[in-house]
Protein backbone atom coordinates (compact mmCIF):
# COMPACT_ATOMS: atom_id res chain seq x y z
CA UNK A 1 0.00 0.00 0.00
CA UNK A 2 2.83 2.25 0.44
CA UNK A 3 3.66 2.82 -3.12
CA UNK A 4 0.10 3.32 -3.57
CA UNK A 5 -0.26 6.65 -1.49
CA UNK A 6 2.76 7.67 -3.19
CA UNK A 7 0.60 8.33 -6.39
CA UNK A 8 -2.54 9.79 -4.64
CA UNK A 9 -3.51 13.52 -3.87
CA UNK A 10 -2.42 14.92 -0.07
CA UNK A 11 -6.66 14.85 0.03
CA UNK A 12 -6.48 11.12 -0.85
CA UNK A 13 -4.05 9.82 1.17
CA UNK A 14 -5.83 11.86 4.31
CA UNK A 15 -9.03 9.80 3.50
CA UNK A 16 -7.48 6.77 2.97
CA UNK A 17 -5.26 6.85 6.37
CA UNK A 18 -5.08 3.63 8.16
CA UNK A 19 -6.84 2.04 5.04
CA UNK A 20 -4.01 -0.21 4.94
CA UNK A 21 -4.49 -2.31 7.80
CA UNK A 22 -7.90 -3.27 5.81
CA UNK A 23 -8.36 -5.95 2.85
CA UNK A 24 -8.84 -3.01 0.46
CA UNK A 25 -8.98 -4.38 -3.00
CA UNK A 26 -9.69 -1.55 -5.46
CA UNK A 27 -10.20 2.16 -5.06
CA UNK A 28 -12.26 3.47 -7.76
CA UNK A 29 -12.49 7.01 -8.58
CA UNK A 30 -14.49 8.70 -11.37
CA UNK A 31 -14.51 12.40 -12.44
CA UNK A 32 -17.32 14.58 -10.48
CA UNK A 33 -18.96 11.39 -8.93
CA UNK A 34 -18.29 9.22 -5.31
CA UNK A 35 -15.15 7.91 -4.96
CA UNK A 36 -15.81 4.16 -3.64
CA UNK A 37 -13.64 1.58 -1.69
CA UNK A 38 -14.06 -1.96 -2.30
CA UNK A 39 -13.61 -4.31 0.67
CA UNK A 40 -14.37 -8.19 -1.10
CA UNK A 41 -17.92 -8.14 -1.88
CA UNK A 42 -18.21 -5.08 -0.38
CA UNK A 43 -18.60 -1.42 -1.49
CA UNK A 44 -18.05 1.86 0.49
CA UNK A 45 -18.10 5.68 0.03
CA UNK A 46 -16.73 8.51 1.25
CA UNK A 47 -18.51 11.39 2.55
CA UNK A 48 -18.18 15.26 2.47
CA UNK A 49 -16.87 14.55 5.87
CA UNK A 50 -14.09 12.57 5.27
CA UNK A 51 -16.00 9.37 6.87
CA UNK A 52 -16.60 6.13 4.89
CA UNK A 53 -20.27 4.73 4.48
CA UNK A 54 -22.11 2.65 2.92
CA UNK A 55 -24.87 5.27 1.46
CA UNK A 56 -23.71 6.12 -2.02
CA UNK A 57 -25.89 9.36 -2.24
CA UNK A 58 -23.92 10.89 0.33
CA UNK A 59 -20.38 9.61 -1.50
CA UNK A 60 -18.07 12.45 -2.64
CA UNK A 61 -15.58 12.18 -5.29
CA UNK A 62 -12.80 14.03 -6.82
CA UNK A 63 -13.58 17.44 -8.37
CA UNK A 64 -11.80 17.66 -12.32
CA UNK A 65 -8.75 19.92 -10.70
CA UNK A 66 -7.62 17.17 -8.38
CA UNK A 67 -8.93 14.35 -10.12
CA UNK A 68 -6.03 15.94 -12.78
CA UNK A 69 -3.38 16.52 -10.05
CA UNK A 70 -4.24 12.87 -9.42
CA UNK A 71 -3.78 11.50 -12.71
CA UNK A 72 -0.45 13.70 -13.23
CA UNK A 73 0.92 12.28 -9.97
CA UNK A 74 0.08 8.50 -11.37
CA UNK A 75 1.78 9.10 -14.86
CA UNK A 76 4.52 11.23 -12.84
CA UNK A 77 3.23 13.97 -15.66
CA UNK A 78 5.07 11.70 -18.14
CA UNK A 79 2.22 9.60 -20.26
CA UNK A 80 4.29 9.45 -23.57
CA UNK A 81 6.82 7.25 -21.37
CA UNK A 82 3.68 5.06 -20.45
CA UNK A 83 1.87 5.17 -24.12
CA UNK A 84 2.42 1.50 -24.81
CA UNK A 85 0.99 0.55 -21.42
CA UNK A 86 -2.07 3.34 -21.49
CA UNK A 87 -3.12 1.49 -25.38
CA UNK A 88 -3.94 -1.37 -23.05
CA UNK A 89 -6.00 0.91 -20.69
CA UNK A 90 -4.07 -0.11 -17.69
CA UNK A 91 -0.18 0.38 -16.00
CA UNK A 92 1.49 -1.59 -13.15
CA UNK A 93 2.80 0.78 -10.37
CA UNK A 94 5.85 -0.11 -7.80
CA UNK A 95 4.71 -2.86 -5.62
CA UNK A 96 2.57 -4.42 -8.69
CA UNK A 97 -0.41 -2.48 -8.29
CA UNK A 98 -2.39 -2.15 -11.21
CA UNK A 99 -4.05 0.88 -12.48
CA UNK A 100 -7.36 1.32 -14.98
CA UNK A 101 -7.65 3.46 -16.53
CA UNK A 102 -10.97 4.69 -19.24
CA UNK A 103 -11.50 7.88 -20.67
CA UNK A 104 -11.87 8.96 -24.72
CA UNK A 105 -10.06 6.05 -27.13
CA UNK A 106 -8.18 7.86 -29.71
CA UNK A 107 -8.10 5.66 -32.65
CA UNK A 108 -5.39 5.05 -35.68
CA UNK A 109 -5.90 3.05 -38.68
CA UNK A 110 -8.92 1.27 -36.39
CA UNK A 111 -6.49 0.79 -33.37
CA UNK A 112 -6.22 2.79 -30.23
CA UNK A 113 -3.40 4.76 -30.45
CA UNK A 114 -4.42 6.16 -27.06
CA UNK A 115 -6.55 7.28 -24.37
CA UNK A 116 -6.85 10.63 -23.76
CA UNK A 117 -9.47 13.14 -21.59
CA UNK A 118 -9.24 10.24 -18.69
CA UNK A 119 -12.52 10.27 -16.35
CA UNK A 120 -12.27 7.20 -14.60
CA UNK A 121 -9.71 5.75 -12.68
CA UNK A 122 -9.62 2.19 -11.10
CA UNK A 123 -6.65 1.48 -8.40
CA UNK A 124 -6.15 -2.42 -7.81
CA UNK A 125 -4.20 -3.37 -5.23
CA UNK A 126 -1.96 -6.41 -5.16
CA UNK A 127 -2.11 -8.87 -2.51
CA UNK A 128 0.24 -11.29 -2.50
CA UNK A 129 -1.05 -14.72 -1.01
CA UNK A 130 1.45 -17.06 -0.39
CA UNK A 131 1.44 -21.02 0.70
CA UNK A 132 -2.48 -20.67 -0.68
CA UNK A 133 -1.40 -23.30 -4.00
CA UNK A 134 0.82 -25.61 -1.02
CA UNK A 135 -2.17 -28.31 0.22
CA UNK A 136 -3.00 -28.90 -3.72
CA UNK A 137 0.64 -28.43 -5.59
CA UNK A 138 1.97 -31.99 -4.78
CA UNK A 139 -1.10 -33.96 -6.65
CA UNK A 140 0.38 -31.30 -10.02
CA UNK A 141 3.53 -33.77 -10.03
CA UNK A 142 4.03 -36.96 -11.48
CA UNK A 143 5.79 -39.94 -9.74
CA UNK A 144 8.80 -38.29 -10.79
CA UNK A 145 8.27 -35.31 -8.74
CA UNK A 146 7.91 -33.47 -12.25
CA UNK A 147 4.83 -30.89 -12.82
CA UNK A 148 2.20 -32.02 -15.19
CA UNK A 149 0.28 -29.96 -17.82
CA UNK A 150 -2.46 -28.42 -15.30
CA UNK A 151 -5.78 -26.02 -16.26
CA UNK A 152 -7.16 -23.68 -13.56
CA UNK A 153 -10.45 -23.24 -13.98
CA UNK A 154 -12.59 -20.56 -12.55
CA UNK A 155 -14.98 -17.73 -12.60
CA UNK A 156 -13.38 -14.48 -12.71
CA UNK A 157 -12.33 -12.82 -9.28
CA UNK A 158 -12.01 -16.19 -7.72
CA UNK A 159 -8.06 -16.32 -7.31
CA UNK A 160 -6.37 -18.14 -10.35
CA UNK A 161 -3.66 -15.41 -10.86
CA UNK A 162 -2.85 -15.81 -7.32
CA UNK A 163 -2.75 -19.54 -7.75
CA UNK A 164 -0.47 -19.61 -10.32
CA UNK A 165 1.61 -16.92 -8.88
CA UNK A 166 1.94 -19.32 -5.98
CA UNK A 167 2.47 -22.58 -8.10
CA UNK A 168 5.58 -20.76 -9.58
CA UNK A 169 7.03 -19.60 -6.43
CA UNK A 170 6.65 -22.94 -4.91
CA UNK A 171 8.34 -24.74 -8.18
CA UNK A 172 11.01 -22.19 -8.72
CA UNK A 173 11.69 -22.11 -5.19
CA UNK A 174 11.15 -25.98 -4.45
CA UNK A 175 9.82 -27.04 -1.01
CA UNK A 176 11.56 -30.35 1.03
CA UNK A 177 8.03 -30.57 2.91
CA UNK A 178 6.46 -30.95 0.13
CA UNK A 179 8.24 -32.65 -1.26
CA UNK A 180 8.87 -30.83 -4.78
CA UNK A 181 12.54 -29.73 -6.16
CA UNK A 182 13.26 -26.35 -7.22
CA UNK A 183 13.12 -26.16 -11.03
CA UNK A 184 13.43 -23.33 -13.65
CA UNK A 185 10.17 -22.30 -14.50
CA UNK A 186 9.35 -19.49 -17.08
CA UNK A 187 6.34 -17.20 -16.44
CA UNK A 188 4.61 -15.21 -19.95
CA UNK A 189 3.35 -12.29 -18.30
CA UNK A 190 0.47 -11.14 -21.21
CA UNK A 191 -1.19 -8.83 -18.78
CA UNK A 192 1.63 -8.23 -15.43
CA UNK A 193 -0.78 -10.07 -13.19
CA UNK A 194 1.17 -12.74 -12.33
CA UNK A 195 4.68 -11.34 -11.07
CA UNK A 196 3.54 -7.68 -11.45
CA UNK A 197 5.96 -6.88 -12.93
CA UNK A 198 7.38 -2.82 -12.79
CA UNK A 199 10.34 -1.82 -15.49
CA UNK A 200 10.57 -5.51 -16.03
CA UNK A 201 11.38 -6.17 -12.76
CA UNK A 202 8.92 -8.85 -10.78
CA UNK A 203 7.31 -7.03 -8.04
CA UNK A 204 5.74 -10.36 -6.17
CA UNK A 205 7.40 -13.20 -5.09
CA UNK A 206 7.19 -15.75 -8.17
CA UNK A 207 10.30 -17.97 -6.65
CA UNK A 208 14.18 -17.76 -7.55
CA UNK A 209 14.06 -19.84 -10.15
CA UNK A 210 11.43 -17.92 -12.21
CA UNK A 211 12.23 -15.93 -15.51
CA UNK A 212 9.12 -13.65 -16.25
CA UNK A 213 9.01 -12.41 -19.69
CA UNK A 214 6.83 -9.68 -18.74
CA UNK A 215 3.74 -8.37 -21.46
CA UNK A 216 4.40 -9.95 -24.08
CA UNK A 217 1.33 -12.29 -25.98
CA UNK A 218 0.96 -15.82 -24.51
CA UNK A 219 1.51 -17.09 -27.98
CA UNK A 220 4.94 -15.59 -28.55
CA UNK A 221 6.15 -15.35 -25.12
CA UNK A 222 5.51 -19.10 -24.43
CA UNK A 223 8.15 -19.93 -27.59
CA UNK A 224 10.79 -17.32 -27.15
CA UNK A 225 10.83 -18.89 -23.41
CA UNK A 226 11.51 -22.25 -24.55
CA UNK A 227 14.31 -20.96 -26.91
CA UNK A 228 15.85 -18.59 -24.46
CA UNK A 229 15.60 -19.91 -21.02
CA UNK A 230 14.98 -23.94 -21.44
CA UNK A 231 12.36 -23.83 -18.36
CA UNK A 232 11.12 -27.11 -16.98
CA UNK A 233 7.57 -25.50 -16.08
CA UNK A 234 5.84 -22.88 -17.65
CA UNK A 235 3.02 -20.60 -16.38
CA UNK A 236 0.55 -18.29 -18.05
CA UNK A 237 -2.47 -16.81 -17.46
CA UNK A 238 -6.06 -16.73 -19.52
CA UNK A 239 -5.35 -19.22 -22.29
CA UNK A 240 -8.28 -18.80 -25.20
CA UNK A 241 -7.08 -17.65 -28.37
CA UNK A 242 -6.42 -19.32 -31.46
CA UNK A 243 -2.56 -18.65 -31.42
CA UNK A 244 -2.17 -20.35 -28.11
CA UNK A 245 -3.37 -23.80 -29.12
CA UNK A 246 -0.24 -24.02 -30.88
CA UNK A 247 2.13 -22.80 -28.86
CA UNK A 248 0.63 -25.02 -26.38
CA UNK A 249 1.54 -27.85 -28.38
CA UNK A 250 5.18 -26.66 -29.07
CA UNK A 251 5.36 -26.29 -25.43
CA UNK A 252 4.27 -29.85 -25.03
CA UNK A 253 5.89 -31.98 -27.50
CA UNK A 254 9.17 -30.07 -26.06
CA UNK A 255 8.57 -31.97 -23.03
CA UNK A 256 7.91 -28.80 -20.92
CA UNK A 257 4.77 -28.75 -18.71
CA UNK A 258 2.67 -25.87 -18.18
CA UNK A 259 0.30 -24.89 -15.70
CA UNK A 260 -2.26 -21.99 -16.82
CA UNK A 261 -5.78 -20.96 -16.29
CA UNK A 262 -9.26 -20.48 -18.09
CA UNK A 263 -11.91 -18.74 -17.04
CA UNK A 264 -14.84 -21.47 -16.67
CA UNK A 265 -16.48 -22.58 -13.69
CA UNK A 266 -15.94 -26.31 -13.81
CA UNK A 267 -15.66 -28.65 -16.72
CA UNK A 268 -18.87 -28.85 -17.68
CA UNK A 269 -18.78 -25.25 -18.02
CA UNK A 270 -15.14 -25.49 -19.94
CA UNK A 271 -16.74 -27.87 -22.75
CA UNK A 272 -19.55 -25.59 -23.03
CA UNK A 273 -16.97 -22.78 -24.62
CA UNK A 274 -16.66 -23.38 -28.40
CA UNK A 275 -13.41 -21.52 -27.86
CA UNK A 276 -11.56 -24.13 -25.43
CA UNK A 277 -12.41 -26.89 -27.74
CA UNK A 278 -9.60 -26.88 -29.38
CA UNK A 279 -7.59 -26.96 -26.33
CA UNK A 280 -9.06 -30.00 -24.55
CA UNK A 281 -8.91 -32.04 -27.86
CA UNK A 282 -5.22 -31.40 -27.25
CA UNK A 283 -5.60 -33.93 -24.12
CA UNK A 284 -2.66 -32.37 -22.81
CA UNK A 285 -4.01 -31.48 -19.44
CA UNK A 286 -3.14 -34.03 -16.87
CA UNK A 287 -4.83 -31.73 -14.32
CA UNK A 288 -7.51 -29.38 -13.38
CA UNK A 289 -8.02 -27.21 -10.37
CA UNK A 290 -11.40 -25.87 -10.01
CA UNK A 291 -11.61 -22.79 -7.93
CA UNK A 292 -14.62 -20.97 -6.32
CA UNK A 293 -15.25 -18.00 -4.44
CA UNK A 294 -17.38 -20.09 -1.74
CA UNK A 295 -15.20 -19.59 0.92
CA UNK A 296 -13.34 -16.39 -0.55
CA UNK A 297 -11.36 -16.06 -3.54
CA UNK A 298 -9.30 -19.20 -4.02
CA UNK A 299 -11.68 -21.76 -2.55
CA UNK A 300 -10.39 -25.06 -4.02
CA UNK A 301 -13.19 -27.08 -5.18
CA UNK A 302 -11.38 -29.97 -6.45
CA UNK A 303 -8.29 -31.52 -8.41
CA UNK A 304 -9.30 -33.52 -11.34
CA UNK A 305 -7.19 -35.99 -13.75
CA UNK A 306 -7.38 -35.99 -17.24
CA UNK A 307 -10.12 -37.77 -17.33
CA UNK A 308 -12.17 -35.66 -15.08
CA UNK A 309 -11.74 -38.23 -11.97
CA UNK A 310 -11.45 -36.48 -8.37
CA UNK A 311 -8.43 -36.33 -7.09
CA UNK A 312 -9.13 -34.27 -3.82
CA UNK A 313 -11.98 -31.98 -3.94
CA UNK A 314 -14.45 -30.76 -0.57
CA UNK A 315 -16.69 -33.03 -1.29
CA UNK B 1 38.93 71.07 -7.28
CA UNK B 2 40.32 67.71 -6.83
CA UNK B 3 36.79 66.89 -5.23
CA UNK B 4 34.73 68.21 -7.72
CA UNK B 5 37.06 66.05 -10.03
CA UNK B 6 36.67 63.13 -8.06
CA UNK B 7 32.54 63.29 -7.92
CA UNK B 8 32.43 63.67 -12.11
CA UNK B 9 34.47 61.09 -12.64
CA UNK B 10 32.64 58.93 -10.09
CA UNK B 11 29.41 60.32 -11.82
CA UNK B 12 30.47 59.40 -15.21
CA UNK B 13 31.61 55.83 -14.85
CA UNK B 14 28.47 55.49 -12.36
CA UNK B 15 25.82 56.05 -15.58
CA UNK B 16 28.44 54.26 -17.64
CA UNK B 17 28.52 51.38 -15.71
CA UNK B 18 24.74 51.34 -15.62
CA UNK B 19 24.78 51.88 -19.19
CA UNK B 20 26.84 48.78 -19.35
CA UNK B 21 24.92 46.85 -17.01
CA UNK B 22 21.60 47.60 -19.37
CA UNK B 23 23.40 47.03 -22.17
CA UNK B 24 24.91 43.52 -20.99
CA UNK B 25 20.94 42.69 -20.12
CA UNK B 26 20.51 42.63 -23.78
CA UNK B 27 23.39 39.82 -24.81
CA UNK B 28 22.31 37.99 -21.62
CA UNK B 29 18.80 37.97 -22.55
CA UNK B 30 19.97 36.04 -25.82
CA UNK B 31 22.07 33.59 -24.55
CA UNK B 32 19.20 33.13 -21.83
CA UNK B 33 17.66 32.10 -24.86
CA UNK B 34 20.08 30.31 -26.12
CA UNK B 35 20.36 28.10 -23.50
CA UNK B 36 16.81 27.78 -23.17
CA UNK B 37 16.64 26.31 -26.92
CA UNK B 38 19.02 24.02 -26.14
CA UNK B 39 17.66 23.05 -22.59
CA UNK B 40 14.22 22.28 -24.62
CA UNK B 41 16.24 20.28 -27.47
CA UNK B 42 17.47 18.35 -24.85
CA UNK B 43 13.94 17.33 -23.62
CA UNK B 44 12.64 16.56 -26.69
CA UNK B 45 15.26 13.74 -27.52
CA UNK B 46 15.19 12.58 -23.57
CA UNK B 47 11.37 12.17 -24.72
CA UNK B 48 11.44 10.84 -28.23
CA UNK B 49 14.32 8.51 -28.06
CA UNK B 50 14.07 7.11 -24.57
CA UNK B 51 10.51 7.87 -23.04
CA UNK B 52 12.71 9.34 -20.09
CA UNK B 53 9.98 10.33 -17.12
CA UNK B 54 9.76 14.37 -16.87
CA UNK B 55 10.95 14.18 -13.30
CA UNK B 56 14.19 12.40 -14.06
CA UNK B 57 14.52 14.66 -17.40
CA UNK B 58 14.24 18.17 -15.14
CA UNK B 59 16.81 16.79 -12.66
CA UNK B 60 19.44 16.58 -15.54
CA UNK B 61 18.30 19.59 -16.71
CA UNK B 62 18.69 21.60 -14.06
CA UNK B 63 22.47 19.69 -13.00
CA UNK B 64 23.20 20.66 -16.92
CA UNK B 65 25.98 23.59 -17.63
CA UNK B 66 23.18 26.22 -19.11
CA UNK B 67 23.55 28.82 -16.07
CA UNK B 68 20.80 30.03 -13.90
CA UNK B 69 18.25 29.27 -17.18
CA UNK B 70 18.75 25.64 -16.12
CA UNK B 71 18.14 26.39 -12.35
CA UNK B 72 14.57 27.22 -13.68
CA UNK B 73 13.98 23.49 -14.13
CA UNK B 74 14.94 22.53 -10.70
CA UNK B 75 11.53 21.34 -9.08
CA UNK B 76 11.80 21.45 -5.91
CA UNK B 77 8.36 21.06 -4.19
CA UNK B 78 7.91 17.14 -4.68
CA UNK B 79 3.96 16.78 -3.46
CA UNK B 80 3.54 18.69 -6.62
CA UNK B 81 2.26 16.95 -9.65
CA UNK B 82 5.80 17.90 -11.64
CA UNK B 83 3.78 20.04 -13.85
CA UNK B 84 2.56 22.40 -11.07
CA UNK B 85 5.90 22.34 -9.54
CA UNK B 86 7.64 23.28 -12.33
CA UNK B 87 5.19 26.34 -12.49
CA UNK B 88 6.08 26.99 -9.12
CA UNK B 89 9.92 26.74 -9.94
CA UNK B 90 9.55 29.29 -13.47
CA UNK B 91 7.45 31.74 -11.54
CA UNK B 92 10.06 31.33 -8.33
CA UNK B 93 13.84 31.37 -10.78
CA UNK B 94 12.11 33.84 -13.43
CA UNK B 95 14.14 36.87 -11.89
CA UNK B 96 17.73 34.98 -11.69
CA UNK B 97 17.31 35.32 -15.59
CA UNK B 98 17.66 37.52 -18.25
CA UNK B 99 14.41 36.81 -19.95
CA UNK B 100 11.41 38.58 -20.32
CA UNK B 101 7.62 38.69 -19.57
CA UNK B 102 7.13 37.14 -22.72
CA UNK B 103 9.23 34.70 -22.68
CA UNK B 104 7.62 33.68 -18.92
CA UNK B 105 4.22 33.18 -20.50
CA UNK B 106 5.83 30.92 -23.26
CA UNK B 107 7.69 28.55 -20.58
CA UNK B 108 4.37 28.63 -17.92
CA UNK B 109 1.63 27.88 -21.19
CA UNK B 110 4.46 24.96 -21.92
CA UNK B 111 4.65 23.77 -18.44
CA UNK B 112 0.66 24.01 -18.55
CA UNK B 113 0.63 20.96 -20.46
CA UNK B 114 3.93 19.12 -21.11
CA UNK B 115 3.89 15.40 -19.77
CA UNK B 116 0.31 15.41 -20.36
CA UNK B 117 -0.11 14.26 -23.73
CA UNK B 118 1.14 11.18 -25.89
CA UNK B 119 4.70 11.26 -27.67
CA UNK B 120 3.33 12.95 -30.86
CA UNK B 121 0.94 15.69 -29.15
CA UNK B 122 4.79 16.03 -27.07
CA UNK B 123 6.92 16.27 -29.89
CA UNK B 124 4.21 18.78 -31.40
CA UNK B 125 4.57 20.79 -28.33
CA UNK B 126 8.28 21.09 -27.71
CA UNK B 127 8.43 22.04 -31.54
CA UNK B 128 5.61 24.68 -30.90
CA UNK B 129 7.16 26.11 -28.16
CA UNK B 130 10.45 25.94 -29.47
CA UNK B 131 9.90 27.77 -32.60
CA UNK B 132 8.30 30.54 -30.58
CA UNK B 133 11.55 31.24 -28.68
CA UNK B 134 13.50 31.37 -31.44
CA UNK B 135 11.30 34.11 -32.64
CA UNK B 136 11.93 35.88 -29.54
CA UNK B 137 15.81 35.04 -29.93
CA UNK B 138 15.70 36.44 -33.65
CA UNK B 139 13.89 39.72 -32.19
CA UNK B 140 16.36 39.97 -28.95
CA UNK B 141 19.28 39.23 -31.20
CA UNK B 142 18.25 42.40 -33.34
CA UNK B 143 17.61 44.44 -30.04
CA UNK B 144 20.53 43.99 -28.67
CA UNK B 145 22.58 44.67 -32.01
CA UNK B 146 20.65 47.82 -32.09
CA UNK B 147 20.62 48.79 -28.42
CA UNK B 148 23.95 47.61 -26.69
CA UNK B 149 26.03 50.14 -28.22
CA UNK B 150 23.62 52.65 -27.79
CA UNK B 151 23.03 52.22 -24.27
CA UNK B 152 26.73 51.81 -23.68
CA UNK B 153 27.41 55.01 -25.31
CA UNK B 154 24.58 56.90 -23.40
CA UNK B 155 25.82 55.81 -20.28
CA UNK B 156 28.54 57.64 -20.57
CA UNK B 157 26.86 60.60 -22.34
CA UNK B 158 24.60 60.53 -19.76
CA UNK B 159 27.38 60.69 -17.15
CA UNK B 160 29.43 63.62 -18.97
CA UNK B 161 26.13 65.60 -19.33
CA UNK B 162 25.87 65.83 -15.30
CA UNK B 163 29.33 66.33 -15.11
CA UNK B 164 28.90 69.66 -17.66
CA UNK B 165 25.17 70.61 -16.17
CA UNK B 166 26.55 70.65 -12.30
CA UNK B 167 29.89 70.67 -11.86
Amino acid sequence: MREVFEILTPTLRKVLEGVDDLPLEEIRIRKNRPLSLIFGEEEVFINARGEYTFDQDNGVGLAEEEFLALFQLITASSYYALEEELKQGYITIKGGHRIGFTGQAVLENGKIRHIKNVSSINIRIAREIKGVAENFAPYLVNNNGEPVNTLILSPPRSGKTTMLRDLARIFANGSALLGIPGIPVGIVDERSEIAASYKGEPQLDVGIRADVLDGCPKAQGMIILLRSMAPKLIVTDEIGREEDVGALVEVANAGVAIFTSAHARDMDDLKRRLRFLPFLKLGIFERYVILSRREGPGTVEAVLDAQGKVIIGRD
Amino acid sequence: MYLKLLGACLTVAGTGALGFYLGNRYLQRVRDLERLINLLNFLKSEIRYKATPLPEIFAKMANSEEGTVARLFEIKDKTLPVNQGLKKALVEGFFQTALLKREQEILLAFAEKIGMSDLREQENLLNYTCEQLKLVLAESRQEAEKNVKLVNYLGVLVGAFLVLLFF
